[in-house]
């Protein structure tokens, strides 16, 4: 049987326990641990005090002003709380987001971004699907320039990125102008101001939200898991489609979800390179809000939307928490 | 080589996969024997270095073939030749008589288990297993019945559902094999197949291994590193080094009789005494050496002239240790005495390191017959060691 340690027994301490010294500092980290502060703490709060700042409580001021009334003043709404006669009175009017269905065009606007939306990042797809896997499976050192050229267009203002689409594609644009030299064409194509250029438009400013985590997810891929399959008998395309498509599934949501989600409200692009039957609501919002100064229903529309959004956000989610467990569990 | 390999060297016959004696097992000395494998020549380079350099060897069915090598010495390259993901530079490769010149891994009949064991881990173990024959397109059933069947010769069909981030390494291993074995390959290549697995694992896991092989009658192409790991299963062991071959053989002609100093070294351990030959008849070979103190007497010829400057090598446990002068040494030869510096007991052996009076440290083992305590041998003990005529093998590079 084994003795018990002789270290178990308390220990006659030649010297007495030294007194802490009291320094600021040490008064200082009693303090703030004594109201629940630490380290750690400190360092979760910044974020949270940034989102609650920025985001929730303008979330909450346009809340707000979707359930008021408009009204002509300035701010153009009226107030949710009012002392009146010795009496609180609150006004919730939901006639904001009556209107939304009273005119079948906020409606339609909704629908067409979702379809211009889902179509643009069905583009970004196919175009950024096979750049990403260019890149990723370029040797390495070549790796880091492709991924700064896809990178390089964030250099320049987005807004100056989309006028020059807009020299390019009009009538006597670079576009046209080459067309009807090289002969293929003898009169100008009509593309800016249409539904095309808006198209345009989108997949050229999303492409690298698609490119750059598809790549990410494509280029820690195994390679030894192709050859894996090319040994069991799989031809290079069957191997891609069974092997390296699902394992990139997480790259394809998240890209998707970053191009899709601020495409649908997406109203520079619109605004200049659409034409005045472009139905998008970010456009319609801007209207609202600008032209109709009926802020009420322009809030509601930004509600909706969000709710709208909220969705594809929460897949985004589920797929990201998936990838982090899997990672875990490795 | 590291400077503690494994002290205890296999018996090389005696492989666990009981190959009895009355059941040889020898294509390779049948001159009417066509290779399975043949590969003529080959080379293949990566820009200026030469990973595999001019490599001719042929291989037959129902072998269990391992290429041995360091890091670095082309066997895994020579494999993945095999297995199509690489071209040869040079030379060219035949299975079954087919020249494999430009067929792409998907066309050959051959399967790897690769190192990493590759398992797509998006498919559950069943639907890994089936990957391959999915491919072939065979029919839904029969898919069905083969892999039921690959998962209980690996003993794995309770996790077939599982994904293979939920197995073990040792389980992950078996659905690699599993996976590799399905399609009935002729030829199976297997790239360190037992490497990621902890020590009591692998060795169990040779066996099995071995089982499989002889029950499918698949031939194995094996990279490995390990030497013993190489002893155990093989039929003959390629040893390579620096991308060429070093010698071929069974693991009794590797370990008892190397043809260079590379291979002596390389498996297991030995004591190579520097000397130069005296004699050199068709029966014997007679060595002097100062670095050994005596006389080294060999009944082979070292087709080598008088004077040449020569190696013999001696294995460890054929170095008896004794304290009195053994009755049998004839003139001095192949005896000579050392103070013991190091015992290391391992239980069923003793490893003893001696220093001669050359200053040359000599490791000799012996197994612990009688209980240690009664062990007449001890630290600082002058004692003599001797060999007899058999143990040395005369070599000179």
């Amino acid at each position: 049987m084994a003795v018990p340690p002789p270290s178990a027994a308390p220990q006659p301490s030649a010297v007495p326990p030294s007194v802490a010294p009291r320094t600021l500092k040490d008064r200082v980290l009693r303090a703030t641990r004594r109201l629940g502060l630490t380290g750690r703490g400190g360092v979760i709060l910044g974020p949270y005090a940034w989102l609650v700042l920025f985001f929730f409580i303008p979330f909450l001021i346009v809340l707000k002003i979707s359930v008021a009334e408009p009204a002509v003043g300035i701010p153009p709404f009226t107030k949710l709380i009012e002392w009146v006669d010795g009496g609180l009175d609150v006004h919730i009017r939901f006639s904001g987001f009556q209107a939304l269905f009273d005119d079948d065009l906020y409606v339609l606007a909704y629908l067409n971004s979702l379809k211009i939306a889902f179509v643009s990042t069905l583009c970004c797809l196919f175009i950024g699907y096979p750049m990403a896997y260019a890149i990723a499976t370029a040797p390495e050192k070549r790796r880091g320039p492709l991924l700064m050229l896809i990178i390089l267009p964030f250099w320049t203002s987005f807004l100056i990125r989309v006028y020059a689409w807009m020299s390019i594609l009009k009538d006597e644009g670079l576009l046209n102008n080459l067309l009807l030299s090289l002969g293929i064409i003898h009169e100008p194509l009509k593309i800016l101001y249409t539904d095309l250029a808006v198209y345009i438009g989108i997949t050229y400013s999303y492409l690298p939200f698609m490119i750059l985590p598809l790549y990410a997810t494509l280029e820690k891929m195994d390679h030894t898991l192709l050859e894996a399959a090319a040994d069991l008998g799989a031809k290079p395309w069957k191997a891609f489609l069974t092997i390296t498509l699902p394992l990139s599934l997480p790259g394809i949501v998240a890209g998707s979800l970053l191009v899709f989600i601020p495409a649908v409200g997406e109203f520079v692009i619109p605004s200049l390179l659409g034409g005045s039957d472009t139905l998008m609501i970010g456009r319609e919002l801007w209207n609202l809000f600008f032209n109709s100064r009926d802020w009420p229903s322009a809030s509601a529309v930004a509600i909706a939307l969000l709710a709208f959004l909220v969705g594809p956000i929460m897949i985004f989610q589920h797929f990201q928490g998936r990838e982090q467990d899997k990672g875990a569990a490795r | 080589m590291s400077d503690a390999p494994d002290p205890r060297p296999r018996p090389a016959a005696a492989g666990p996969a009981g190959k009895s004696p009355a059941l040889k097992f020898e294509p390779w000395h049948d001159p009417a024997a066509k290779p399975y494998i043949r590969i003529e020549k080959v080379t293949k380079r990566f820009g200026d270095f030469t990973a595999v350099d001019n490599v001719s060897l042929s291989i037959y069915r129902g072998e269990f073939f391992s290429l041995l090598g360091g890091s670095g010495s082309g066997k895994t390259t020579l494999l993945r030749m095999l297995a199509g993901f690489e071209q040869p530079t040079e030379g060219r490769i035949f299975i079954d008589g087919v020249d494999m010149a430009g067929i792409p891994p998907y066309d050959r009949p051959v399967n790897m288990m690769f190192q990493s064991y590759a398992l797509f881990p998006h498919m559950t173990v069943e639907n890994n297993v089936a990957f391959g024959l999915r491919q072939d397109g065979v029919p839904k059933d029969e898919i069905r019945t083969r892999v039921a069947e690959m998962l209980e010769l690996v003993k794995l069909t309770p996790f077939a559902k599982r994904k293979p981030h939920q197995l073990s390494g040792g389980q992950r291993q078996r659905v690699a094999l599993a996976r590799s074995l399905v399609k009935k390959p002729k030829l199976l290549l297997l790239d360190e197949p037992l490497g990621a697995l902890d020590k009591r694992l692998r060795e169990q896991t040779q066996f099995e291994l071995v089982n499989i092989q002889e029950k499918l009658g698949v031939t194995f192409v094996v990279v490995t590193h390990d030497q013993e790991e190489a002893m155990t299963m093989s039929t003959r062991i390629a040893v390579m080094d620096h991308g060429a071959i070093a010698q071929v053989g069974t693991p009794t002609e590797i370990y008892e009789y190397p043809n260079s100093r590379f291979t002596a070294e390389f498996i297991g351990s030995v004591n190579m005494f520097e000397g130069n030959i005296v004699e050199s008849e068709p029966d014997h070979s007679l060595i002097r050496s100062a670095e050994a103190g005596c006389d080294l007497y060999v009944t082979h010829t070292a087709h080598l002239a008088a004077g040449s400057h020569c190696w013999v090598a001696i294995r460890p446990e054929k170095v008896s240790i004794t304290k009195e002068k053994p009755a049998e040494a004839d003139g001095g030869r192949n005896v000579t005495r050392g103070v013991v510096r190091e015992i290391a007991y391992l239980g069923d052996i003793s490893i003893y390191q001696i220093d001669l009076a050359s200053g040359k440290r000599v490791r000799a083992t012996a197994p612990n017959v009688t209980r240690r305590t009664e062990l007449p041998i001890t630290w600082d003990d002058e004692v003599w060691l001797s060999w007899r005529p058999f143990a040395g093998v005369v070599l000179t590079d």
